[in-house]
């Protein structure tokens, strides 16, 4: 029933509209999904529900895919979920394989958006119970585990990574303390009780550092230095998933399950999945330079993460990310009201939900490579050139989001510190995890400590802390130890 | 650039007094952070995390001079005047867009920057109205976002 209903030219064209609207958003540095979002349910609103609900969840897929585009063309990612893009997407780039990476990335991008809707078709209600075992202590540590996936991916520069890490966090204290209201690092500006955002940050970091870098190094913007365009085999880019099979499997299952926690979301999800991917690869040390795994893993993760956050958001009514946490408000509008009742008392919705997701991997397909081709077009321009609009379109970006020059200023200062930073081999994910997951990691603590009236043993004893624990303890500790067993066996 | 061995040393010390600097100035202001009545006696405060990371950034920081130290890094060399013109260049931009406007100054930054770059300048020039011209489509009439119109009140 509700395939012919949706298979209709009046349901149809919204739908694929707004799928290139999330592609041109999502791949605009400073541009959220759930900017993207918020922009599409307004005009929702004036269409039949049908089409106002694929409009809705066809924008935040599309979204979160498009954020890999810039990050692997330009360093820039356009969502944060997007920021391991530009480890192995934008080293392919370099190589001139921008193009395969991101059709590869498309695929994968479907798939485990595909497996995360058919995860909240079929286990919605079990992992909504997994998903609300999660208190403040299991958040804490969800978000150290993170973090700290961030760092040991950063092969060879283990401690840098952690001290980006330390300066995110540190970053993310900026402004008022929200457990009890006190000003920290303000200064007395009004600016800086706001605190520092993470956009304006994310797009110094990663898109002005990258133009310092290729200015200073004058060859690579050189008038003639335009690259050739790149021919892709779709038979390449197939067999590489069939290769990858396990790769996009665990990346999708990451997602999903990272996806549910309300709160966790697709950057989480990505990096979490990244990180698996490295610990399991038998070659490890290609992560960063270019390797396949390197990109179909945390893309795979980050689409899947979108359905996962629908599974508390229907069955339970809390939302996983801010995108959904807007869907939620556009599906009562709708006079959907999500929660346990849902299945039974809106079941043609649900119904329409379940099957909007799984068409929107299809329709996704045309829109990402719509977007590519387009995006490529504009790669073969000069460099000179596309490294000029770049820092225009990150000035414009960092000022957009709340309309003030403040986020332009830190945006530059970003620029500077991860132009610094980048030249002394400290990686730049880490930083921007820091200063996302860092408040999050800090409120959970807190509380955390405050309801078990500070007994400490809590953190580590009960079940999911302690496999957390366990986890981490095994990624920090578990090469080193290999390395010694190995040379004491050699 | 230089090639002399006492900035090479300095080069290799810099990160590690970034981080040592900037830990310790986090420790002081974090001792500074007022204390509040609301507080749970449970809870170690707002100024806990900011000390911690100071700490670990001072501790980092240190760490890092001392593998500087046994086996100094090497970085490639700069050009520093490049990095300061185009960095000087960005701070005038943004220093002059509130009052000269978005497009003015994003016509005579994009100019300058394409043509210093090594474009000719009436192509950087075409290519500048270009990107304003996008950038207004885009941020100024999709997104309804207000550029700056400066003291010309030019349209965008």
């Amino acid at each position: 029933m509700a395939l012919t209903e949706l298979l209709t030219l009046e349901v149809l064209i919204p739908w694929l509209l707004s799928m290139i609207f999330g592609i041109f958003v999502g791949a605009t540095p400073g541009l959220t999904a759930t900017m993207a979002v918020a922009l599409i349910v307004p005009i929702s609103f004036n269409l039949p529900a049908n089409a106002g609900l694929a409009m809705i969840i066809g924008v935040s897929f599309t979204a979160i895919f498009a954020g890999d585009i810039p990050a692997t063309y330009l360093r820039i990612p356009g969502t944060p979920a997007s920021a391991s893009a530009t480890l192995d997407g934008h080293a392919l780039a370099q190589q001139n394989r921008g193009r395969f990476a991101l059709i590869l990335n498309l695929w994968c991008s479907a798939l485990g958006g595909l497996l995360g809707v058919a995860a909240l078709i079929f286990i919605a209600p079990q992992l909504a119970t997994f998903a609300l075992k999660f208190s403040n202590f299991e958040y804490f540590w969800l978000a150290i585990f993170g973090l700290s996936l961030s760092a040991v991916v950063s092969a060879g520069h283990t401690v840098k990574a952690l001290l980006a890490a330390a300066l995110g966090i540190l970053i993310s204290t900026i402004g008022i303390d929200t457990s009890v209201g006190t000003p920290r690092f303000t200064f007395d500006s009004v600016a800086l009780t706001g605190g520092i955002q993470f956009i304006p940050v994310m797009i110094g970091l990663f898109g002005l550092s990258e133009v310092f870098r290729n200015v200073l190094r004058k060859s690579d913007v050189s008038p003639d230095a335009a690259r050739p365009a790149e021919k892709v085999s779709m038979l390449e880019v197939w067999s590489t998933m069939w290769k990858r099979k396990s790769t996009i499997a665990k990346g999708a299952v990451t997602g999903t399950v990272v996806g549910a926690l309300p709160g966790a979301g697709a950057d989480i999800a990505a990096w979490a999945s990244y990180g698996i991917a490295q610990r399991t690869s038998k070659e490890p040390d290609t992560f960063g330079k270019g390797a396949l795994d390197g990109v179909v893993a945390p893309t795979s993760a980050n689409n899947a993460a979108v359905g996962g956050a629908w599974i508390p958001a229907l069955v339970f009514g809390i939302p996983g990310d801010a995108v959904t946490a807007i869907v939620l408000g556009a599906l009562m509008m709708h006079h959907i009201t999500p929660g346990p009742e849902i299945f039974t008392h809106h079941a043609d919705a649900v119904h329409s939900i379940f099957t909007i997701g799984l068409i929107t991997q299809v329709l996704l397909l045309l829109a990402g490579y719509a977007g590519i081709r387009a995006f490529g077009a504009i790669m073969r321009c000069p460099r000179h050139l596309i490294m000029t609009g770049v820092v225009i379109f990150s000035i414009v970006g960092a000022y957009s989001l709340q309309n003030r020059f403040f986020d332009v200023w830190i945006m530059l200062g970003a620029g500077l510190l991860g132009f610094f930073l980048d030249r002394h081999g400290v990686p730049l994910p880490p930083l921007i995890l820091g200063l996302i997951l860092g408040p999050l990691a800090e409120k959970k603590l807190r509380a955390g400590l405050i309801s078990s009236q500070g007994n400490l043993t809590d953190m580590f004893t009960q079940p999911i802390c302690a496999a957390l624990v366990s986890m981490l303890v095994v990624i920090f500790l578990g090469p080193p130890l290999w390395k010694i067993w190995k040379s004491s066996k050699a | 650039m230089s090639g002399s061995p006492l900035l090479d040393k300095l080069r290799a010390y810099s990160l590690s007094g970034f981080f040592v600097s900037l830990g310790i100035t986090a420790i002081i202001l974090a001792l500074r952070i007022p204390k509040t009545g609301f507080q749970s006696e449970y809870d170690p405060g707002p100024a806990a995390v900011p000390a911690l990371m100071g700490l670990s950034l001072t501790l980092g920081g240190l760490y890092q001079g001392l593998l500087a130290w046994r086996h100094s890094e090497t970085t490639s060399p700069l050009h520093l005047k490049a990095f300061w013109i185009l960095a000087g260049g960005l701070v005038a931009y943004a220093v002059a867009m509130p009052s000269v406007g978005f497009a003015l100054s994003t016509v005579t930054l994009v100019t300058w920057m394409a043509t210093w770059l090594g474009s000719r300048w009436w192509m950087s020039l075409l290519f500048a109205l270009g990107i304003v011209l996008l950038v207004q489509i885009l941020f100024g009439q999709l997104f309804k976002v207000p550029l700056p119109q400066g003291v010309l009140g030019l349209p965008f």
